[in-house]
């Protein structure tokens, strides 16, 4: 009995071979995409616990940071600083371990090129790093073909970072050229390697990484750093702090309160140093370590793909095939991608053994579920048969009837036998729209994406260059600019939290607020009015971001607090297109709150003028705005190249799901079109109704599937925004022109297949099935 | 000239260790009008010498002339085409399109016919006793009625040739003399030649002549109960 059954199984699979090999695809795709994202998400997360170690090989991260966001502690300040938080570290289970003060600068890297047969100098935006003792927060130089060398010990040298040294084939032995707002230097090149703050490449702010050759970062000795920026010995804007153990703290994405502890501790810190020097200081943990929340969320969401992908697959026979490619191909193929952008090397890859299991099994139990099921329920072994709806409920006939009564009886009948049954439509519109998820939101976000980048610096920003400047520095930049016949305006950037909240939103203080487009920077208010500049109570706007996470509002009075100073705002304003929050001042109250009056000018060049190494010796660090967008663009680029493998993978889904919907769609009705092959109906006839019926799928199923889309990477996009990071997705059309053509064209281009399986068709046997 | 001319007709299966000869042989001819019940045991042939009639199925051998015509044979789109031109098929399980009334399912055969001619599919309806359902849908009439709405759609393109095998078998006794006989009467006032198998021998009595086959061979061909029509129709529907 029970082989009779297997037997007719597997005859009947063995008929429908073209259908067999599409679930075995489908199974295939899914296993594959499984194992490559779930490996991924594995080897990712773990390694960041191990770079941040306090070990041999590690960097031993610090737990809390103390910064001077206006300017530098002298020596005595600095070193009586620690000295106070040691004496007053207040009594808990989180004993002190270490308080180390360094001085870390922004500044600028001169850098030969060549261009066009032309000696060029370039001024490459840094940050420098004097690090003294290093027992803490070191240069991280694993034994990998990225980093070589020793550590900076004398006052002319330098250990430059493994991105840059590849960005501008600079090389241990070599001397660089570099300043800090105070003239230029050379230094000698003794170390290649890789710094925490740094372990995500990007310029400060920035989502993505820098373009190699437009970002550099160096890790000085405390001496060699001072020598630079001619300070004086022991100075520092930075205390770091490390903790016996390392403690919990809050992550911005979540709510809840993990550390508790930790904010007793830096509440009493916070006291100590207000109480020691005037200047607001910044005091926060892990938690605003900007790679430690993008690349969990990074991870988190590869995490969610694997899972959401895996239940497509159905069918076992897929599974080695599918690991096979996933665990040779997938897998090296993603990370070899994350080592590439991220420029981190991957020391380890995640044991692959658990993963296949789990994604194998895991498939393997739908696979036996949706086999089991089907038979139960029609005690027929098909698994298939549960998704053909042979057990249907019909809509009334009558009624589409009187709406089709008109046409022709043959496009009556293929409007009405299609949508008869409405289960069997319904799951034809739900796996077209479903197919469409993986590609359509990775499209949609890389649109959404460009727009937020490229898009918004490009149309927005109408300044050519941003000088950083120490304090008082920007007189000299000014006159620069004056001197080359350009606009300029101050602008201030300070960090500001909201009150007993110690997430950073960065105040922008500008001259002119507007949203023209002449404006240097063009602020896009969602809703509300620009703010006054001189009242009792600040006027700011805030960014949609920061509406979305803290529920402001328009109108609300709110305390922003900058160190220690609390500064009460009325909030006039919501704007939109910041990727980070930010909350926008009239630049004189800013001044007033922060005791600065810039910490850059913007210049609005004339034609033809640009930035040259005068600019480059007074300012710490120039910013060009076509460096910028040529970054994103390449980083655009080259995420391209790696989402159009997803893409490539999202299509693959889509051609075999919708290719097996349409055949299920099409055998279900063989009966119908083999009478009419024997009543005589032409091909060409047959042809068109089919024709017909995949156009009007591809349509509706388009729409459904861009809706579906839409929804999908909303969601998916709303459960990874978080603090650094928010964005927002819209319905752009071109993407829902592309999604709806692509699946009309999927499903029209299966009619030839569809007509060639009724040329095939066995007319005499398909009468004999008639008559019994 | 015969409207049907078969000579030297033979239909062999290929199987692993022998050969079926379903058709060993066949002569036959068929003239215009003639209305031919196919008998014989099961297995003989009867279905396969209908699928050659129709040109569902290509004989190994022979010739087969329609109307003076080669008719193509391993071609499926110039056979479709023959028996789009030629060919009325009446099944035993009806086959209705469901999702079309009554009346659509003439009007579909018109269309792929190129000819769509209401008045007529309506005349039609009511020479099988149906212009009460036309607007019904097939899964609303008895299986009765579906089968006269078969035979009026077979009708519905003035096919030349209306095959029909075991189209009663599915039927009770008393409601396939009702189908018979409409069959009966709309074939003589179109004056259509008709060839049916059965098992039956009781049809016997609606045919003009009766054909028995055994083994894929003719063994005999006479005269049945039925009428021989007229040569001229008595009357013509649309
Ligand atoms: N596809 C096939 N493959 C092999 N042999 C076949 C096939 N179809 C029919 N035959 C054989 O051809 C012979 C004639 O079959 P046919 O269907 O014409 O018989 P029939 O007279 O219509 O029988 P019944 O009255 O039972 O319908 C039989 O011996 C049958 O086994
Ligand atoms: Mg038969």
């Amino acid at each position: 009995m029970l082989i009779l059954l297997n037997k007719r199984l597997a005859r009947s699979m063995m008929r429908s071979k073209i259908r067999l090999v599409a679930v075995v695809a489908m199974v295939v795709v899914a296993v594959f995409a499984g194992v490559s994202f779930a490996a991924y998400a594995h080897t990712v997360s773990g390694m960041y616990d191990e770079i941040y170690e306090d070990s041999e090989n590690a960097v031993n991260l610090p737990d809390l940071w103390v910064e001077n966001p206006s300017g530098t502690w002298d020596g005595e300040t600095s070193a009586s600083l620690c000295e106070d938080l040691a004496s007053n570290w207040p009594d808990s289970d989180l004993v002190l371990s270490v308080c180390e003060p360094r001085l870390r600068l922004d500044g600028t890297m001169f850098y030969e090129t060549t261009e066009a047969g032309e000696q060029k100098e370039k001024l490459v935006p840094a940050v420098w790093h004097g690090i003294g003792e290093g027992s803490i927060d070191r240069v991280w130089m694993p034994s990998h073909h990225c980093c070589s060398g020793r550590v900076a010990t004398e006052e002319s040298e330098i250990v430059i970072d493994a991105r840059v040294a590849t960005g501008m084939e600079i090389s241990i032995g070599d001397s660089v050229t570099i300043g800090a707002g105070n003239g230029r230097m050379n230094f000698t090149v003794v170390g290649i390697g890789l710094h925490s703050n740094h372990l995500y490449y990007a310029k400060d702010g920035d989502l993505f990484p820098a373009e190699p050759g437009t970002f550099a970062t160096g890790y000085l000795s405390s001496e060699g750093l001072e020598r630079l920026a001619n300070m004086s010995s022991g100075s520092s804007n930075l205390l770091l702090i490390d903790i016996l153990g390392t403690p919990d703290y809050n992550l911005p994405s979540t709510d809840e309160d993990d550390g508790p502890e930790l904010t007793l501790i830096t509440e009493a810190m916070d006291e100590i140093i207000s109480n020691s020097v005037d200047s607001p200081s910044l005091i926060y943990d892990r938690s605003q370590v900007f790679s430690v929340e993008i690349l969990r969320a990074d991870a988190e969401g590869a995490m969610l793909l694997s899972y959401v992908i895996m239940p497509l697959g159905i069918g076992i026979s897929g599974s080695s095939l599918g690991a096979i490619l996933g665990v040779y191909l997938g897998t090296p193929a993603m990370l070899t991608f994350y080592e590439d952008f991220m420029g981190i090397p991957i020391l380890q890859t995640a044991e692959l053994g658990q993963i296949v299991m789990q994604i194998v099994v895991v498939t393997t139990a739908v696979v036996l579920f949706s086999g089991i099921l089907p038979a139960i329920q029609a005690s027929r072994l098909q698994p298939l048969e549960v998704m053909r709806g042979e057990h249907e409920i019909r809509i009334s006939s009558r009624k589409i009837q009187k709406i089709t009564s008109r046409l022709p009886a043959t496009a009556g009948l293929t409007i009405r036998s299609s949508i008869r049954k409405p289960a069997r439509l319904t799951f034809t519109f739900l796996a077209v729209g479903l197919s469409m998820l993986l590609f359509g939101s990775t499209t949609l976000m890389m649109s959404s994406m460009e727009e937020m980048t490229v898009g918004s610096v490009e149309d927005d920003q109408n300044w050519d260059i941003q000088s950083n400047v120490l304090s008082g520095g920007e007189d000299e930049v000014i006159q620069w600019a004056d001197d080359k016949g350009g606009y300029h305006e101050r602008i201030i950037t300070f960090p500001a939290n909201p009150i007993n909240d110690s997430r950073v939103i960065s105040a922008i203080g500008m001259e002119v607020l507007s949203t023209e487009s002449s404006a240097l920077i063009q602020l896009d208010l969602k809703e509300g009015k620009l703010p006054e500049a001189g009242l009792q109570t600040n006027q700011i706007l805030i960014d949609e971001g920061l509406n979305h996470f803290l529920g402001w509002e328009t109108g609300d009075i709110q305390t922003l607090v900058f160190g220690s100073t609390p500064a009460p705002v009325e909030i006039v304003g919501i704007t939109q297109g910041e990727m980070s929050r930010t909350v926008y001042f009239n630049r004189p109250d800013l001044a007033k709150i922060v005791g600065l009056e810039a910490t850059a000018v913007l210049i609005d060049l004339p034609e033809g003028i640009v930035a040259d190494s005068d600019l480059g010796n007074i300012s710490l660090l120039v910013i060009e705005k076509e460096d910028l967008i040529s970054s994103y663009e390449s980083i655009l680029e080259q995420q391209q190249s790696f989402l159009g493998s997803i893409l490539f993978l999202g299509i693959l889904i889509a051609i075999v799901v919708l290719f097996n919907t349409l055949i299920i769609n099409l055998s279900e009705r063989d009966r119908e079109i083999a009478t009419l092959r024997v009543l005589g109906a032409p091909m060409n006839r047959l042809g068109w109704m089919m024709f017909g019926e995949h156009l009007a799928i591809g349509l509706i199923g388009g729409v459904l599937a861009f809706a579906f889309t839409l929804v999908g990477t909303q969601a998916m996009v709303s459960s990874f925004v978080q603090w650094s990071f928010y964005m927002t997705v819209s319905a752009d059309p071109v993407v829902a022109m592309q999604l709806i053509g692509i699946v009309v064209f999927i499903s029209v281009i299966l009619t030839p297949y569809g007509m060639r399986r009724i040329r095939k068709m066995d007319l005499v046997e398909k009468v004999k099935d008639l008559s019994q | 000239m015969a409207l049907v001319k078969i000579s030297g007709l033979e239909r062999h299966y290929q199987m692993a260790s022998e050969t079926v000869r379903a058709l060993d042989g066949v002569d036959l001819e068929i003239n215009e009008g003639e209305r031919i019940i196919l008998l014989g045991p099961s297995g003989s042939g009867k279905t396969t010498l209908l699928n050659c009639l129709s040109a569902l199925d290509s004989p190994t051998s022979g010739e087969y002339l329609f109307s003076g015509n080669k008719v193509p044979k391993n071609e499926s789109e110039a056979m479709t085409t023959f028996r789009r031109e030629n060919i009325g098929y009446v099944f035993q399980f009806f086959n209705l399109l469901q999702d079309l009334t009554v009346l659509e399912n003439l009007l579909l055969i018109q269309e792929l016919a190129g000819s769509r001619n209401e008045d007529r599919a309506r005349n039609l309806l009511t020479l099988v006793g149906l212009e009460g359902e036309v607007d019904r849908f097939p899964a609303e009439i008895s299986g009765g009625q579906q089968q006269r709405v078969a035979i009026a759609r077979s009708l519905a393109k003035r096919p030349r040739l209306l095959l029909g095998d075991e189209l009663t078998g599915n039927l009770d006794s008393w409601t396939s003399s009702v189908v018979m006989e409409v069959l009966v009467k709309a074939c003589d006032s179109e004056g259509i030649t008709c060839v049916f198998v059965t098992h039956d021998e009781s049809l016997v009595q609606y045919a003009t002549r009766v054909i028995r086959i055994d083994s894929g061979k003719i063994i005999s061909d006479e005269s049945g109960g039925g009428n021989v029509p007229s040569s001229t129709p008595l009357r013509t529907v649309g």
